[in-house]
């Protein structure tokens, strides 16, 4: 059976609420429903029909093309299903999501991946403030699941994270992130200022030295550490080749909150 | 109107025909008091649009803190007689009110205090040029920016190692750190538009830590422009706060999507409604969409706006405002009352009386 596709006719004269085209919601629905749909933010009235081409009918495996950034919570509290997004995406992209897999070729706006819980979500190019974050009316950040980043990443990237591993191969912003209690390494090439603000717990691993290190993480030195290796042959597995080596600049923080964390900088 | 002067009556038909006709319109600024707010409310709900106040990047910021992680905020009062130790973080808080710490601070003893401590102010990011004599005062700057000298402060209050070469510093946090752990009643004061929510949430874990031994709190600045009082209209109006979108079936709240200055920058909005008429208040207007100004201050009009003049909330008329020193809502009477311009609350529901008019026609 083929994908189901929405192809966005023109540029949205408003942000859309893609939140009801998850397969959980389409499956069994017919193409005359599913043109039905509201997904209008303003009182003007707007259905799946008035702003995109449907095709297709495999409700478990949705494909939007040439969507941009107005096109908001696509995937959000996704229970399973494929979601390829040819284009960019908006805000809240994969929030609250528990399982299934979302691919972006472009970027995606604030809030991606915010309290998710599970499931993988693959971005080509950047994401903007607040990724893997907390969704609105939640109180704790990403929970689980695997989250790639190509690009940069805008800032507070992984606030009051409780788990789940993060790539991210470029830049990141100011007050990085501020990890709640992760338990998982993530690797990333830089950061902007103060980056682990906040960190109880967890382990940061940086490819090049961050921009600021706050005073209150602690130097401990260059040591050697198994667990990098195997990191990297993880991170492999999962198709994400990065050099990480077995020697890394350990430094221990946020020793102005529990210090239980600890900054890895690749030597 | 169209930079000419017209007849309200005339300037409000117009204005009801601009509203009944946009798509997304956004009621910003809303420096008014709880009627205007009541208001404007009322005819955004009648409208599918959004409110937004002008203040609502530090509100939004306090809020989510609070959701997120709860705080233990203590009132004007309490800490005026109680506290023992007051740390001012950052330059924002004595900016927005020059007399805080003599509010903080009376030079007459207030009741009795736990513990037997001096009462100290210890400003953290700031100087103590402007203190008056009769407070103990100490300030803990240097060319850290705030963030770190939080974090320091932090670090050093739960005596954990981090490296320092500025020996002048350390010493001077270290002291800070001591005086807070021996302190009866420690209370931190900042302003969060000036500091952003990881900086708040090692403020609140300095709470946490000293709570487990001996007492303390925090002050958050109310917001300007009387915007605590706005939010909790909207939160008792509606059950959510500022920034809420009444566009769908239900209110919707979002803090990045209902910006007034993004909806306006993105071109999302196509009407904005503007209103500045708060006594000891302004804020600058921003741009991108025509506009029905809502002023008691000169405003300059572009080509398109729509300027009522209105009368000016506790100074032209008696106005329900959020007070700092209450933590609560009250009855602030006008300096000299003005019967001959409208009030905010009375101009935004003729608009909505002609908007029903003309939907019934």
């Amino acid at each position: 059976m083929s994908a189901l596709i929405f192809e966005l006719k023109d540029t949205p004269g408003q942000r859309l609420d893609l939140s009801p085209l998850v397969p959980a919601r389409l499956a069994g629905m017919s193409r005359k429903d599913i043109e039905a749909v509201s997904i209008g933010t303003t009182r003007e009235t707007l259905t799946v029909g008035d702003a995109f081409k449907v095709k297709g009918k495999d409700a478990q495996n949705i494909h939007f093309v040439g969507t941009d950034e107005r096109c908001d919570k696509i995937g959000a509290e996704l229970e399973g299903g494929a979601i390829f997004v040819d284009g960019d995406a908006g805000a809240s992209l994969g929030a609250r999501m528990k399982s299934g897999k979302i691919g972006v070729t472009g970027s995606a706006g604030v809030l991606a991946a915010a309290s998710m819980a599970g499931g993988e979500i693959t971005i080509r190019r950047n994401v903007g403030a607040q990724a893997c974050g907390v969704a609105l009316g939640e109180t704790m950040g990403m929970k689980g699941g695997f989250v790639t980043v190509g690009g940069d990443t805008g800032a507070l990237l992984g606030e009051r994270m409780r788990r789940g591993p993060r790539g991210r191969r470029r830049q990141g912003g100011r007050l990085c992130r501020r990890p709640h209690d992760c338990r998982h390494a993530r690797a990333q090439r830089g950061a902007g200022r103060y980056a682990g603000y906040g960190n109880r717990r967890g382990s940061l691993i940086f490819m090049e030295k961050p921009k600021d290190i706050l005073p209150t993480f602690s130097d401990c030195g260059v040591m050697e550490f198994d667990y990098l290796r195997l990191l990297e042959k993880w991170l492999r597995d999962q198709d994400i080749r990065i050099r990480l080596g077995d020697r890394a600049r350990r430094l221990m923080g946020d020793m102005a909150v529990l210090g239980k964390g600890e900054m890895l900088i690749l030597a | 109107m169209r930079g000419e002067e017209a007849e309200l009556d005339s300037a409000l038909e117009r204005a009801a025909d601009l509203l009944d006709r946009a798509r997304f319109p956004v009621f910003g600024g809303l420096l008014t008091d709880i009627g205007g707010a009541a208001a404007a409310l009322s005819l955004a709900e009648k409208l599918g649009g959004v409110i937004d106040h002008a203040a609502s990047a530090g509100l939004m910021r306090a809020s989510k803190v609070m959701r997120e992680t709860g705080g233990t905020p203590a009132s004007f009062g309490e800490i005026r007689n109680r506290a023992d130790t007051v740390v001012v973080i950052g330059k924002a808080p004595l900016a927005r009110d020059p007399d805080l710490v003599e509010k903080l601070f009376p030079a007459k003893p207030g009741l009795p205090r736990p513990g037997d401590n001096k009462r100290e102010l210890i400003l953290l990011g700031a100087d103590k040029a402007k203190t008056p004599k009769h407070v103990s005062a100490t300030a803990v700057d240097s060319r850290a920016s705030l963030p770190e000298l939080v974090a320091l402060l932090a670090a050093s209050l739960r005596e954990g190692r981090f490296d320092l070469r500025d020996t002048a510093l350390r010493a001077k946090i270290d002291a800070a750190a001591a005086r807070l752990r021996k302190s009866a009643f420690a209370v931190f004061v900042y302003d969060p538009a000036e500091i952003e929510e990881p900086v708040m949430h090692t403020v609140l874990e300095m709470v946490r830590h000293l709570v487990l031994t001996t007492r303390a709190a925090i002050l958050s600045m109310a917001a300007p422009g009387n915007g605590d009082g706005v939010n909790l209209c909207s939160t008792w109006t509606c059950g959510l706060p500022i920034r809420t979108s009444f566009a769908g079936d239900v209110p919707q709240h979002d803090a990045w999507a209902y910006d007034t200055d993004r909806l306006l920058k993105s071109a999302e909005a196509d009407a904005l409604v503007w209103i500045d008429a708060l006594a000891g208040d302004t804020a600058a207007r921003p741009k991108g969409a025509a506009a029905i100004v809502l002023s008691a201050n000169p405003t300059r009009a572009a080509k398109d706006d729509i300027v009522i003049e209105v009368a000016s909330a506790a100074a032209d008329h008696d106005a329900a405002l959020f007070l700092p020193p209450l933590s609560g809502i009250g009855m602030v009477k006008a300096g000299k009352a003005d019967k001959g311009k409208p009030t905010v609350a009375a101009v935004l529901t003729r608009i909505a009386e002609l908007i029903d008019e003309r939907r019934a026609a």
